[in-house]
């Protein structure tokens, strides 16, 4: 059980800002997949938001996609760093499970929401959130410096 | 006959056989000092978690806080990605990443070297109990683009190195 992009957001402004603000600095997230063997794999991809949700384009050779299609569970973090002088790496981290998209109107939005090319042969698959986790850290490079943590969960 | 080739690696041997490809890897992970670690969580499904990343006497060494979540994962299961991260928006460098087995260094002389390095680094080291771990290496991979063309260099240990290059 997932849900859209969107109503976490409407849930959890501030979190859902804080991973906009990190996409403003730079557009790349990092995906965790599992293998067919079941161990992890990890890519560097460019999520997309139209119509309240999330998604990624996959190209149709990509291994990821048939993790995505298999087992669909997926991780997800955001690239630390952009305050790491005053809050160390931050973190922006989800999980949850991802949905292949086949209706062609969704498509379009997806084609027309993205800051890169969709191709028309890539696969493109919603990921639904169960879990989202923020930090950052309090007294960076000092030996006190602790994490803050932020928790949401799908209820 | 041929002898069997170890499956397995340490970041020396990549250095060994693949020098190029151990520079550009050296370069990803130490520029940024910074990683992400995918995992296995309990359930099989995949976590990822940000680490900071040493090359300490030929291997490639991952610490972690004490039973955090991510050293549990690989106490249970070693499987894991170590993957590069991109320190700024124009980078092109391309990504690294490592496929392997984590395993647990509990060696009080190789624990030593490790903190000896990190505190060369950022001038702190562990005041406490810490997990450390050594990746044994099963594949690294560089994918980078030029030309608006993917190209890919992959190292294993039985297979040595292949490359690639195709449209993105």
């Amino acid at each position: 059980m997932t849900i859209p992009y969107g109503r976490f957001a409407e849930a959890e402004p501030e979190m859902a800002a804080l991973l906009r603000s990190l996409l403003d600095w730079i557009p790349i997230c990092y995906l965790a997949t599992v293998r067919k063997d079941g161990s992890p794999r990890v890519h560097p991809f460019c999520p997309i938001f139209a119509n309240g949700h999330m998604y990624i384009a996959v190209n149709e050779s990509s291994p990821k996609r048939w993790d995505l299609a298999s087992d669909g569970r997926y991780a997800m973090h955001a690239l630390p760093g952009k305050w790491r002088n005053t809050r160390g790496d931050d973190e922006w981290y989800a999980t949850g499970r991802a949905r292949l998209v086949t209706a062609a109107e969704e498509l379009q939005a997806v084609s027309g929401a993205a800051g890169h090319t969709v191709h028309p042969s890539d696969r493109v698959f919603e990921l639904g959130l169960r879990y989202v986790m923020t930090a950052y850290w309090e007294n960076v490079g000092k030996p006190d410096t602790f994490a803050v943590r932020r928790e949401w969960r799908l209820s | 006959m041929l002898a069997e080739q170890s499956t397995m690696a340490n970041w020396r041997d990549l250095e060994d056989s693949a020098p190029d490809l151990a520079a550009a890897g050296r370069e990803r992970f130490t520029r940024s000092e910074l990683v992400l670690v995918g995992s296995l969580r309990r359930d099989g499904s995949p976590r990822i978690s940000p680490c900071e990343p040493d090359i300490v006497d030929g291997e490639l060494m991952l610490g972690m806080m004490w039973r955090s979540t991510k050293a549990r994962d690989l106490l249970r299961d070693p499987r894991c990605v170590v993957h590069s991260t991109v320190h700024h928006r124009m980078d092109a460098m391309g990504e690294f990443k490592v496929r392997g087995r984590a395993v647990e260094v509990q060696d009080a002389h190789r624990r030593e070297r490790y903190c000896r390095a990190l505190f060369d680094r950022i001038a702190w080291s562990p005041p406490g109990d810490f997990h450390l771990f050594a990746i044994d290496i099963e594949s690294a991979t560089h994918i980078y683009y030029a030309d608006e063309r993917q190209r890919g260099t992959m190292w294993t240990p039985a297979g040595g190195l292949r490359t690639w290059e195709k449209a993105p």
